[in-house]
């Protein structure tokens, strides 16, 4: 027999079920799956544009399958909850000092808002509505 | 004299913060106009017209850009499923996972430059088109 008696740790597989903290924690984390298959999604495009426009236009057709929508609304979601979470955790991790001032965390979370807020309208507009 | 083996933690977690931002800033945008607007026929019909995308992949910033979008967030993700992945009490050899996430996602990110370098090296505008006998 070991003499050793190791301390194991006995934590249940669905231990992020019973507690809604680490429920959203988890969600959270999950979201990542969503956003690595959408970077995927935009890889394959990306290849399918190399092989020239018969290959571009069909993937453009592809997304326009109603698995496809349904998908993307799903990481619609998924991004802009981990756009909520990220934006509360990034004046936490990067606390802003000049000498003794220090940047309240509000204004940091505003702020970041406004940028999504530039970012979101510009892309939308340069990717939708300017054209030929 | 003990030699400290360094982490690889710091280059990990700043291209998982990198892509942090980026999934934050500009993929909820990016997924609605690419998979829900554009598909649903409610945008300009040129927007995502092959000619105006190709031009823009082959601008030095415009492929800039599209790596950053496709590489940041896949880091961010290798990063999370890896974690996420342990918490799940799906676990393996430390070398094995951390091969299958970041592992993939540098394949990954490796693709997507070769695919740009592709599109950089091929003539501006309708060369491809017509050499697939369009």
């Amino acid at each position: 027999m070991n003499a050793r008696k190791p301390y194991s740790i006995t934590q249940r597989p669905g231990w992020w079920l019973h507690n809604s903290f680490f429920f959203w924690y988890m969600l959270r984390e999950a979201t990542s799956l969503f956003v690595g298959l959408y970077c995927v999604i935009l890889l394959t495009g990306l290849y399918r544009l190399s092989q020239g426009e018969i290959a571009w236009n069909s993937w453009l057709t592809s997304l326009t399958h109603p698995a496809s929508i349904a998908f993307h609304c799903l990481a619609l979601m998924a991004a802009l909850y981990h756009a909520v979470t990220w934006f509360k955790l990034a004046p936490k991790i990067m606390v802003v000092r000049l000498g003794d001032w220090t940047l309240p965390q509000k204004s940091m979370l505003v702020g970041q808002w406004l940028i999504f807020a530039v970012c979101s309208i510009s892309l939308l507009f340069v990717l939708l509505w300017i054209g030929k | 004299m003990k030699k400290y083996q360094r982490s690889h933690e710091p280059i990990v977690w700043s291209l998982f913060g990198g892509g942090g931002m980026v999934a934050a800033f500009l993929l909820p945008a990016l997924i609605l106009a690419t998979g829900i607007i554009a598909p649903l026929g409610l945008g300009n019909p040129w927007s995502l017209s092959f000619h105006r995308v190709l031009a823009f992949s082959q601008t030095w910033w415009g492929a800039l850009l599209i790596l950053t979008i496709i590489a940041l967030p896949l880091f961010h993700a290798a990063h999370r499923i890896y974690h996420g992945l342990h918490d799940l009490h799906i676990r393996g050899p430390k070398p094995l996972m951390l091969t299958i996430c970041y592992g993939g996602a540098s394949l990954l990110s490796g693709l997507a430059l070769y695919w740009l370098i592709v599109l950089a090296t091929q003539p501006i505008g309708s060369g491809i088109a017509l050499r697939v006998g369009y």
